[in-house]
């Protein structure tokens, strides 16, 4: 849903993520954006640089927080520091609501700085929704998490992603950053079919949603974060806000950084599929492209 | 050393703390001028303050520290070596470019 | 051990084991167990990837991204030790201390002591490259750490010789024989310069400042490595300087501390005081002296 209560009861629009080669642009021409995503980790310092470019760029513009390390499914208790540094920012920012992923990362206090990708066991889903249930109880903000683009998948799971996904979320009582991109990497290395996944999603838990840009390779596809959105991730996405409503969407894009004005004008495509979603209008054409 | 030197001295080192003119009995140059060290570290004596002086380098016109380094986002297995997590932007010690 | 931990566990070991010469996941672990053996224990694999291959995905991801931030950190490092040879120093030093914080800008935090005990990783130019690791670790934290609230003038015009005063936690010390700033700027200079992916075009730059490097004369030099309105500089001090701010960074009290900086000092007797009055009247000005968090709290004062 546009605004519910995983995001704070806001309409949001579409924003793209704020990186450093942008910083120059975005302060001296101030361009118009909804509003900017920052990796929270980013920002968790004790000074400096950051802090006061973020201070500049909230006088301006709403930001949203977005963390690439709690690892809410990671067996290892929250850490407390961690979690002090959030909420410290949380307050800075404002942000209406938290995101990270729905992944684990790190075991007995060691960090691989990757989303790794989660057993999709029953027992998984308890431990992963209290973490994420104790993160909202800290941080006082809603928190919603994300699906991860993965390769691997293990023995062990005993229901498809999807499925986990809603049993955490139900369990957490947590809102969801779905991202288009990541379900149809994962759908294309583990050979489901995308618009199962999106058409399973609870719709009204959906926070926000993600777009961004992949690479193919010869027997996987990657998540890389350095391309414009591929047409049939677009088709995805005008098949998520189909059944969610036009909702706070934001352009990923990470590495061969363009201009800002190249990712902005690449995240304003959502806007075709928002004023659809709007005026009830649906184009038959891009949502068949969900098929391989 | 002797008593009175190291009060003078500490009188010194407070008076400057407090911006207070010549508190030093002894001093031979006035007060607010920065000490200056040669390449090697010898003194040298004082010149005017000027606030940054010559001796603060611009420590990085290159990309180290300006980034965030709080992690990853995106894969970046694709091409050997490279990596979508971090920052690209440069710091900002030139003065032209905005930092991170 | 819970059935999701045991799995983490095994699998984070998978991940973070180091890759062969030709970046690829080892045939064998280092029980000499079969990594395809072990891939296929817990990973499912699909029509186009062995459950090897999967894992190899991780595996090779988590050691990439390491590496570039770790090349990012430490390009001083680099340029001391050469390039081939930073990459044998960078695997082991990473292997013996993997990432323990959230944060990729903690990576490097050992590198000074592991380098300290490791020589052989870095000869015959250990020295050098010790201090250069220390440099490059030093800016990282005068980056972004905190600036604490500088002391006010009632707590100033209060000190005495057995006051205590606390430096900003980005001011950071350094002695070292050569003049490390100066080549750190030069790499910067040129790697700045320069599209820093292209690797191979720039080896003829990065050998030729090796060599430059290597040549420099042995030196004693001092620096100050902090922040001013958001940039970091480094500064050249005095002996006198650094031993002064050295022993206060130590919980030295100020009487003492300013015995330490002219113990052997050629500064003449007479020039002492207006020296004094000098540096702590630009050191105030720079905001160096603070109050830290207990403090505030009540629980202490200068
Ligand atoms: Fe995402």
């Amino acid at each position: 849903m546009p605004a519910n209560r995983f995001n704070g009861f806001t309409e949001y629009g579409v924003g793209i993520g704020l990186r450093v080669p942008h910083y120059q642009h975005i302060l001296a021409k101030k361009p118009v954006v909804d509003w900017f995503e920052i990796i929270s980790e980013n920002y968790m310092v004790d000074g400096g640089r950051p802090l006061t470019v973020l201070d500049s760029i909230l006088e301006q513009y709403r930001v949203v927080q977005h963390g690439v390390s709690m690892y809410f499914g990671s067996s290892d208790p929250l850490n407390r520091e961690h979690l002090k540094r959030l909420k410290a920012l949380v307050r800075r920012t404002r942000t209406p609501w938290l995101s990270d992923h729905l992944c684990w990362g790190s075991v007995d206090d060691r960090y691989t700085h990757d989303l790794l990708p989660m057993p999709y066991t029953f027992e998984a889903a308890r431990l992963t929704a209290e973490k994420i249930r104790q993160v909202q109880d800290f941080v006082e903000v809603p928190v919603v998490v994300e699906n991860v683009s993965s390769y691997a998948e293990f023995h062990v799971s005993e229901m498809a992603e999807w499925e986990f996904l809603n049993e955490v979320v139900e369990r957490a009582d947590c809102g969801i950053l779905l991202d288009v991109n990541n379900i149809y990497v994962s759908s294309q290395n583990h050979s489901f079919d995308p618009r199962v996944y999106v058409d399973a999603v609870p719709a009204h838990r959906v926070a926000q949603i993600h777009i961004a840009g992949h690479s193919k390779f010869e027997k996987y596809i990657l998540d890389t974060h350095d391309h414009p959105v591929l047409d049939r991730v677009w088709g995805l996405y005008e098949r998520a806000i189909e059944r969610c409503g036009p909702t706070a969407t934001l352009l990923e894009w990470d590495d061969r950084i363009p201009s800002f004005n190249e990712v902005h004008a690449e995240a304003l495509k959502a806007n075709k599929y928002l004023k659809a979603a709007t005026t009830g209008e649906s184009k038959q054409g891009n949502v068949l492209e969900y098929a391989r | 050393m002797k008593k009175s030197m190291k009060s003078i001295m500490l009188s010194a080192a407070v008076g400057g703390m407090l911006g207070l003119p010549a508190v030093a009995l002894h001093a031979a140059t006035p007060n607010s001028a920065p000490n200056t060290v040669s390449a090697n570290g010898q003194y040298l004596g004082q010149t005017a303050f000027t606030g940054l002086s010559a001796k603060d380098k611009h420590s990085c016109k290159g990309k180290n520290s300006c980034k965030g380094k709080g992690g990853c986002k995106s894969s970046d297995n694709g091409c050997k070596g490279k990596n979508s997590c971090k920052g690209k932007g440069g710091c900002a010690t030139d003065g032209s470019k905005m930092p991170g | 051990m819970t059935d999701l931990q045991e799995l983490q566990q095994r699998m984070a070991k998978a991940v973070m084991q180091p890759l062969t010469a030709r970046e690829q996941m080892r045939r064998r672990n280092s029980a000499g167990q079969s990594n395809a053996t072990e891939a296929a224990q817990f990973i499912r694999p699909n029509d186009q990837l062995t459950s090897f291959e999967r894992l190899e995905i991780y595996n090779r991801q988590y050691w990439f991204r390491l590496f570039s931030n770790f090349e990012e950190d430490f390009p001083g490092v680099q340029v001391v030790v050469g390039r081939k040879r930073f990459q044998a120093l960078m695997r082991a030093y990473l292997e013996a201390h993997p990432s323990t914080s959230f944060s990729l800008r903690n990576l490097g935090s050992q590198l000074v002591s592991w380098l300290d005990k490791n020589p052989a990783w870095t000869e015959p130019h250990s020295e050098m490259a010790i201090e250069m690791a220390g440099l490059e670790w030093a800016h990282i934290e005068a980056f972004d750490n905190a600036i604490w609230p500088t002391l006010s003038v009632d707590a100033r015009s209060q000190i005495n010789a057995e006051s205590q005063l606390t430096l900003q936690p980005h001011v950071r010390l350094l002695e070292a024989h050569y003049a490390i700033d100066d080549a750190l700027i030069a790499v910067r200079n040129e790697s700045g310069s320069r599209d820093t992916s292209s690797n191979n075009a720039s080896t003829g730059h990065v050998s030729k400042r090796r060599r430059a490097l290597r040549e420099m004369k042995r030196e004693t030099v001092h620096i100050a490595v902090h922040r001013f309105e958001d940039t970091v500089y480094y500064r050249r001090l005095a002996a006198e300087d650094y031993r002064l701010l050295l022993a206060l960074q130590q919980a030295v009290t100020l009487g003492d501390a300013i015995d330490i900086a002219f113990d052997g000092s050629l500064v003449p007797e007479h020039e002492r005081p207006a020296y004094l009055q000098s540096a702590f009247a630009y050191w105030t000005t720079m905001g160096w002296f603070c109050t830290p968090p207990v403090d505030r709290e009540g629980k202490g004062d200068s």
